[in-house]
């Protein structure tokens, strides 16, 4: 996603605020996410993804679980806790994103079968249709 | 013009090239017989089915789909 990010902006000149929330509020503390977001931007770097200064910066939410739970009522995301043995555990989950507008509303979901090149290419002609 | 996007699992088009990461940045590890796939990439068209009901109708109406999913992770090892 931070490919994609990259590529609306130094392509078609367009700016969206990533945020990345997380489904498994009990280890994912703030300082986790902090670290895990930070890798993912600079694995972009390293991969030569930049054309232009890199200032975007995704947004690592977690919350209780349930507001977690709540959200995914919402937004229609499913995750689960299993395999479940002693103090570990697996978090099964959707892989989804969501493209919202300014008012909030869900424009656009994408699965994870969509590269950085293709999901630049679909966020720019929703923009472009729904200039705001 | 501006939007935001929310994203409700791992960035998973980054990391380690195709290989995707879990739902949860530590990962979990658990001994095993056999080498075992990360939950998150395990049975990627079921999970897709899946993922693709719960969006369009919401979790309620797509228990055959996240049964099928389960069943299909059953069968790659894992203990759900």
């Amino acid at each position: 996603m931070a490919k994609a990010i990259d590529i609306l902006e130094s392509k078609q000149n367009l700016k969206i605020l990533p945020v990345f929330v997380s489904t498994d509020p009990q280890r994912d503390t703030p300082s986790q996410l902090r670290a895990y977001l930070k890798g993912v931007l600079m694995i972009a770097e390293v991969e030569g993804a930049n054309t232009v200064e890199f200032d975007s910066r995704i947004i690592g939410l977690t919350g209780p679980v349930a507001a977690i739970r709540q959200m995914a009522q919402e937004y229609c995301f499913y995750f689960k806790k299993v395999e479940e043995d002693g103090s570990d555990y697996l978090v099964d989950c959707s892989h989804n994103m969501y493209l919202l507008n300014p008012k909030m509303e869900v424009t656009r979901c994408f699965g994870v079968e969509y590269n950085a090149e293709e999901l630049s290419e679909v966020i720019g002609k929703e923009l472009n249709r729904n200039p705001s | 013009m501006s939007g935001a996007q929310l994203q409700s699992a791992s960035p998973a088009l980054i990391i380690q090239g195709s290989q995707k990461n879990e739902g949860s940045v530590a990962v979990a590890t658990a001994a095993e017989s056999k080498p075992k796939k990360k939950i998150c990439c395990a049975c990627p068209d079921t999970k897709r089915l899946r993922d693709e009901c719960i969006v369009e109708h919401g979790e309620s109406a797509c228990t055959k789909w996240i049964e099928a999913h389960r069943l299909c992770l059953r069968a790659e090892g894992f203990n759900v």
